[in-house]
């Protein structure tokens, strides 16, 4: 008897994970433009007292890039890692007052997460080519990478924290630019 | 061996603790309740379940990014506290709309409390959408145009602030799905009632809200001639009715304006004159106002006509002129006589007689002098004999 209930638990729980509501599992443009503002009107242009602490970071441009209709699913998850990248940023450091002060931030970070969270099917998606994918992954790794390296030296300052959102806004449009092609 | 009993004995001791703790039963069926950015979380419970009738709820948000902070992970943010009602407002708890939140609700009395029942919530994914504020239709060169106004939220701004989203405008059999807030409905009839009912739709998370209220309007057109026609004759009439009217109206009170200051009927030449009141009209008058008037009444003996003849005796005397003729009565009969009064007695009477012109008719027979008053009386006394047929002897002379 219990162990006809459990079978017939687990056939249920089977098909509601079959039969489940389709999610769309597809970055939505609207809110990832919605980052792009809420960061940029957060501190406005790069301050010019912080041009001292700017470091030149190559862009990785060719992690966003898809010429063929094969290479989307390895630009959807360049996005997605992009993303997965800036939130670890965000969450795992303090932050500086200037920011933190602001509801503006919260709400990038709200979006942020909601946009992995949502979207977690992209990196379940395969590709034509692993090692077109793998090449896009290392450039984005080393680039986010460098722009840790660049807060760890600057000691988390206010200008290191300016760089840092200099280079996401860059990725971000970026990122919005090469999607409307 | 010893480890694992001590791990197990340490796992039950934990179940105990939990348990006696929260031995009160859960919320159950716990459910937003949305409508564009109002939120409110309902939940079940069974008051049987806790032997106290004094069971309160405790809600509870929390931004779902913050779970995997560890600084931030108990940022908790209360919403309703020891509340005995079954369902919480988060409608001013200022949930993010493009955020994922954590919602949770637990009961507790005074002597326990229950395990927290969270669920997750996007309003931008889980929120339902209302149907357009406002609708407007009108007719607009034989077609019809339908103004959409946005679904509001709770602060009254638009609801397109947080997402895009298109209306489904029903009309008919026919939809269409639109994106703007202005459209014009084409392909359709002149002179026709269309009705049109809108939807708001966000069709990336397949949501729709309810039908506005169904709006209804005709279709304008070119007017037919006949139509035309009709409407100018129908004017036609009621022109000519309404002069025909004010005419008679005008006719009617002038007549009666003429009527009354401009009679047509004329009073007589002499009543009028009479009423007028001329000084120098011959028609007699009862009364002038020339001079007081003063009726004087005196008194009258009538003798018979045997008794007559041997002595009669008449006074005659000029008007009063002072006031001592007061209790007098004087008639005088016209102004051609020569002053015949017949006087009652009174107290001035010898005043008068002496003032007076006297005439003593002692005899029938004339004497001269006397003819005028021999006439006068004589009148007087055959005027006086149809008055007053009451005859006695003359008592006292009035001389």
């Amino acid at each position: 008897m219990v162990l006809r209930r459990f079978s017939w638990i687990n056939a249920l729980l089977c098909m509601a994970q079959v039969c489940s509501v389709p999610v769309k599992c597809s970055l939505q443009r609207r809110l990832v433009q919605t980052c792009h503002h809420l960061l940029d009107s957060m501190g406005g242009a790069f301050p010019f007292r912080c041009l001292d602490n700017y470091v030149l970071v190559p862009f990785p441009k060719a992690a966003f890039e898809s010429n063929t209709r094969q290479e989307t699913v390895a630009l959807e998850k360049s996005i997605y890692i992009t993303l997965e990248y800036i939130n670890s940023m965000l969450n795992d450091h303090e932050l500086p007052d200037q920011w933190t002060s602001q509801e503006k931030l919260d709400y990038f970070l709200h979006i942020v997460f909601r946009l992995i969270e949502e979207n977690k099917c992209v990196m379940s998606k395969t590709q034509d080519s692993l090692d077109d994918f793998l090449k896009r992954e290392a450039s984005l790794r080393a680039y986010f990478q460098n722009i840790t390296a660049v807060l760890i030296e600057k000691d988390y300052q206010y200008c290191a924290w300016e760089f840092a959102r200099f280079e996401i806004l860059h990725a971000l449009q970026f990122i919005l630019n090469n999607d409307s092609q | 061996m010893y480890r694992r009993k001590h791990v197990l004995v340490f796992t039950l001791l934990v179940c105990w603790g939990i348990t006696s703790m929260a031995n009160l039963p859960r919320p159950r069926n716990v459910r937003p309740q949305t409508l564009n950015t109002d939120y409110i979380l309902k939940w079940d419970w069974d008051q049987t379940a806790s032997s106290e009738s004094s069971t309160t709820f405790t809600a509870q948000s929390l931004a779902k990014y913050k779970v995997k902070n560890a600084k931030r992970k108990n940022d908790w943010k209360t919403v309703c506290e020891c509340t005995s009602e079954h369902h919480c407002d988060f409608t001013g708890a200022e949930l993010y709309y493009l955020g994922m939140w954590l919602l949770r609700v637990r009961a507790q009395n005074e002597s326990h409390v229950s395990s927290w029942v969270q669920i997750e919530f996007c309003p931008d994914r889980d929120a339902a959408i209302g149907p357009p504020s406002a609708v407007e239709v009108k007719p607009v060169k034989g077609m019809l145009e339908v103004a959409i106004s946005d679904p509001l939220t709770s602060e009254n701004t638009s609801m397109k602030d947080w997402h895009l989203s298109s209306h489904s405008i029903l009309q008919k059999k026919k939809q269409l799905v639109i994106t703007t807030n202005l459209v014009t409905l084409p392909d359709l009839e002149t002179w026709t009632v269309y009705c049109v009912r809108v939807q708001s739709r966000y069709d990336f998370y397949n949501k729709s809200s309810t039908f506005s209220p169904i709006h209804c309007e005709q279709t304008e057109g070119q007017m037919p001639y006949w139509q035309i026609f009709l409407y100018f004759l129908l004017s036609l009439a009621v022109s000519f009715l309404l002069v025909l009217g004010l005419s008679f109206c005008f006719f009617k009170s002038f007549k009666a304006i003429k009527n009354t200051f401009y009679p047509s009927i004329q009073l007589p030449t002499h009543i009028q004159e009479y009423l007028c009141d001329s000084p120098g009209s011959d028609m007699p008058h009862l009364l002038t106002t020339e001079s007081e008037v003063e009726i004087c009444c005196d008194r009258l003996d009538i003798l018979a006509a045997d008794t007559v003849a041997t002595d009669v005796v008449m006074e005659i005397h000029n008007p009063p002129q002072d006031s001592e003729q007061d209790g007098r009565n004087h008639i005088r009969h016209s102004s051609g006589d020569s002053g015949v009064y017949s006087t009652e007695e009174g107290t001035g009477a010898s005043q008068a007689l002496k003032e007076g012109e006297k005439v003593k008719l002692e005899k029938m027979g004339k004497q001269p002098g006397d003819e005028r008053a021999l006439s006068c009386s004589a009148a007087a006394l055959s005027a006086l004999s149809h008055l007053l047929p009451v005859v006695r002897k003359p008592t006292a002379s009035h001389c």
